[in-house]
């Protein structure tokens, strides 16, 4: 529920400041604002409209219509244009549909400044709005006001959306859209389906129905592919099956490893008495071992011993061999040099220690005896020849003292005096290794002895008991290695089966929660479809019928207004027998207002005249607005243009009592007869005339005061019959039927 | 501004009352998720909701579950 209580519009482009309070009430509900053409009537609309939506709510390009005052000159300090709309609400939402209405009151207020511009172009306005704010407050229980939380645009869009402006600020040329466009406009078949389906499922509630049931859907089939896909993953079975396997796979191995730990216990026992049985009878193992040892090594050192000592011997032998035979040869020499040298010693030659002497007395050319030895003389001859026997001599003689020396060094030898140390050493060799070889040979035979006492056979049998026993025992441990890794990888395969298993049984506890929501979500949707279907039929079919009778009280007694009609070429009013909603064929959500003549057959929008025209679109208005119980203003302008007669009677009066609240704009032609009088009288709660002051009458007009020299229109209380200083136009005062209000009201 | 949620819920009540039974559900209790939903649409219609796919899916997920503790 919506209604309006109060418009508040100021410095809108005719208008200075006025106030409409619209009847919100229920008996008399209807508001008729009186306006001749060119009074504002279609200005008081768009500035409604405008200050429910905005810049959208204007005609033209964004920017471009003019909001300020037509006498204002564009300034740089601007001037402040304001709409505010009181209105008030049940508070109805969508969960509390049986709770106590709480009535919430909004005030809406929208408010720009328009400043001066230079224009670029030629075409271009010479203002820019600034500025431009939207406000929505809403009055507390204890009659403040605070802003809504939810801002102008929600509110707005959800109580009074701007798709179906021309259901709530309707001017009807734009109404007749719903029927093909009025008389100066057709528009395409597709846009009118599209503009009458939205407004039948919006006020209907199916197009959030549907989506919803739309939305529903989808998640259904998500549920359903969630929980195929669960299912399918899940392979409990499968996954329990080769969990088992595995485990039996490790009991086994956990009762291998259990008998190869007792088998490795049992063989480490019987190593253990093995070895207790071989070192009772050898001492022990590895003293027996140490004697093989020793003995091993005994017999090496032995050998390399007799063969040092062989060396030894043999180089003993060789040296005393090799000094015996050169001492014997020296010891001839000896004697051979001896007997050489002796006649040497024995000549009377000149004795060797003189020989030097000799030779100097031959270079001094004088002998000691005197004569002359420089010439060639037989003195000096014959000492020369001494000399060089004697130096022959000599030369042989210190030959043979060498042969000498050498023999008689080897005679020494031979005498034992050089050779005795090296004979001794090696003859100290000799016997030390003789020493050594007989401590070894001794060792040996203590070792020989030793494993002599030792039972060789029982102790190589015990040594392969053991070394069998250890086999066993080293093959134990290699399986025991084996099984312990198996045993590992098998765990780790267990506990990743496990976690498998236990992801299985969450997904299959998944998918059963699943199938549970794709179960509860497909019931939705049945209740969903069955329900939007039933009221998508019923209501629909309400519609259709609810607009036959609207019509027909519209355009009851249209005989008599025949004549007046100027468009005889197209259908009238007394043509069409049945009007109504149907769904086209092979869509669910897309109606088409029809017009039907008398045989049945459906005619199109360019065959039906503008006044058919207007009440169609209004029949589908009201009779929309009825069937959906929407409570909302209509707020119409031209709505009784081109009707007459009757039709614009009942047009008035069925709108009257079928809309919630109904603000009519109309001129003075639509309220000429007494039966609209009447209807007024009757329904309105509120009445009020629109005057433009430019319609003066010296200005060509018919308003017979000035009171405002501005450019404005002025808005006062006056009914339709009914006039005061700011209405008054030529020929009422003289009208009986209507009345000065002496108590004029200050224009608005 | 849809005022037609007293017949919406009218006929979801009728709806519910025929079929939530052979669920074996609560009629009341899906008359209220599904009036929650369409709320839930109808903000989504005037001004988009975020992740409203999502909320819609707990809703009937807590449902189902709360259904199943029911039974």
């Amino acid at each position: 529920m919506l209604l309006i209580r109060r418009i508040e519009i100021v410095n809108f482009a005719c208008f200075d400041q006025v106030e409409i309070r619209p009847s919100a009430n229920p008996k008399r509900p209807l508001t008729v604002i009186r306006a001749e053409n060119g009074s504002g009537k279609t200005t008081l609309l768009r500035a409604i409209r405008w200050g429910m939506y905005g810049e959208q709510g204007l005609p033209g390009n964004p920017g471009s219509f003019s909001l300020h005052p037509a006498a204002w000159q564009p300034d740089s300090q601007g001037i402040e244009t304001r709409v505010s709309i009181l209105f008030e609400t049940d508070g109805s939402s969508r969960l509390q549909l049986e709770g106590k209405p709480t009535n919430i009151e909004y005030e809406l207020r929208r408010s720009v400044t328009t400043v001066h511009r230079e224009p670029s172009a030629k075409d271009e306005p010479d203002f820019r709005r600034v500025r431009e704010e939207a406000q929505l407050l809403e009055r507390e229980p204890d009659g403040s006001w605070v802003p809504n939380v939810h801002g102008v645009g929600r509110v707005i869009e959800e109580l009074l959306p701007w798709s179906l402006r021309d259901f709530f600020v309707m001017d009807a040329d734009e109404a007749a859209d719903f029927v093909g466009g009025s008389e100066n406009k057709e528009i395409q078949r597709h846009e009118v389906i599209g503009k009458t389906s939205f407004a039948v499922r919006a006020l209907l509630g199916l197009e959030v129905f549907d989506s919803t049931a739309e939305r529903v859907a989808s998640l259904r089939r998500d549920f359903e592919r969630d929980a195929t896909k669960a299912t399918r993953n899940a392979e409990l079975a499968e996954k329990q099956a080769e969990l088992d396997h595995v485990r039996g796979r490790l009991d086994e191995i956990e009762k291998r490893l259990e008998r190869n730990r007792h088998e490795r216990a049992d063989t480490d026992e019987r190593l253990a008495q093995g070895r207790g049985r071989l070192e009772a009878l050898i001492g022990s193992l590895g003293a027996h071992d140490a004697l093989r040892q020793r003995l091993t090594d005994n017999e090496k050192h032995t050998q390399r011993a007799n063969e040092e000592r062989r060396s030894a011997a043999r180089e003993l032998s060789n040296d005393l061999t090799r000094v015996e035979m050169l001492a014997s040869l020296a010891a001839r020499e000896v004697r051979h040099v001896e007997q050489l040298l002796q006649p040497l010693y024995d000549d009377g030659s000149i004795p060797v220690r003189h020989l030097p002497f000799v030779k100097r007395l031959l270079e001094t050319g004088t002998c000691v005896c005197g004569q002359d030895l420089t010439s060639a003389s037989d003195h000096a001859n014959h000492i020369q020849e001494v000399i060089d026997r004697s130096t022959e001599q000599k030369d042989h003689a210190d030959h043979l003292a060498e042969v000498l020396d050498a023999a008689t060094g080897l005679g020494r030898h031979a005498d034992g005096e050089e050779w005795a140390d090296r004979t001794d050493d090696h003859a100290k060799a000799v016997a030390v290794l003789d020493e050594e070889i007989n401590n070894l040979t001794q060792t040996r035979l203590d070792i020989d002895s030793k494993l002599d006492d030792i039972d060789d056979e029982e102790v190589e049998n015990a040594r392969g008991r053991i070394g069998m026993l250890e086999q066993s025992l080293s093959k134990i441990d290699r399986e025991i290695t084996s099984d312990q890794e198996a045993r590992e990888q098998l765990a780790k395969d267990s506990n990743k089966l496990e976690g498998d298993i236990r992801a299985a049984r969450r997904q299959e506890a998944q998918a059963r929660d699943l199938e549970r929501y794709e179960e509860t979500a497909a019931m939705l949707v049945q209740v969903l479809r069955q329900a939007y279907a039933r009221i998508q039929d019923e209501q629909v079919r309400e519609l259709d019928a609810e607009m036959n009778a609207l019509f027909g009280s519209m355009a009851a007694n249209v005989f008599d207004d025949e004549a007046v009609e100027d468009n005889q070429h197209k259908a009238t009013l007394r043509m069409i027998a049945k009007v109504g909603l149907r769904p086209l064929e092979d869509t669910s959500a897309e109606y088409e207002i029809f017009a039907d003549n008398s045989r049945g057959r459906s005619m199109p929008p360019t065959e039906i005249n503008g006044a058919s025209r207007r009440i169609l679109a209004l029949s589908f208005v009201l009779g929309l607005c009825k069937v959906s119980r929407t409570v909302a203003p209509l707020v119409a302008d031209s709505l009784l243009n081109f009707t007459s007669g009757s039709v614009r009677t009942n047009t008035l009066r069925v709108t009257a009592e079928t809309a919630s609240q109904p603000i009519l704009l109309l001129t003075g032609s639509d309220l000429e007869s007494q039966n609209e009088i009447d209807l007024v009288n009757r329904y309105a709660g509120a009445t009020y005339t629109l005057t433009g002051q430019w319609q003066h009458v010296d200005q060509g007009g018919d308003v017979v005061r000035l009171t405002d020299n501005r450019q404005v229109s002025l808005l006062c209380d006056c009914g339709p019959r009914e006039y005061c200083d700011v209405c008054e136009r030529l020929g009422q005062a003289q009208d009986e039927r209507c009345t000065r209000r002496q108590e004029s009201e200050a224009p608005r | 501004m849809v005022s037609n949620f007293e017949r919406i819920l009218a006929e979801i009540r009728k709806e519910a009352g025929q079929i939530a039974p052979n669920y074996r559900v609560d009629p009341d209790s899906v008359v209220n998720l599904i009036m929650g939903i369409v709320d839930l649409e109808d903000q989504h219609r005037v001004k988009a909701q975020h992740g409203i796919k999502k909320k819609i899916r707990q809703m009937i997920e807590t449902a189902a579950i709360q259904a199943s503790e029911v039974r």
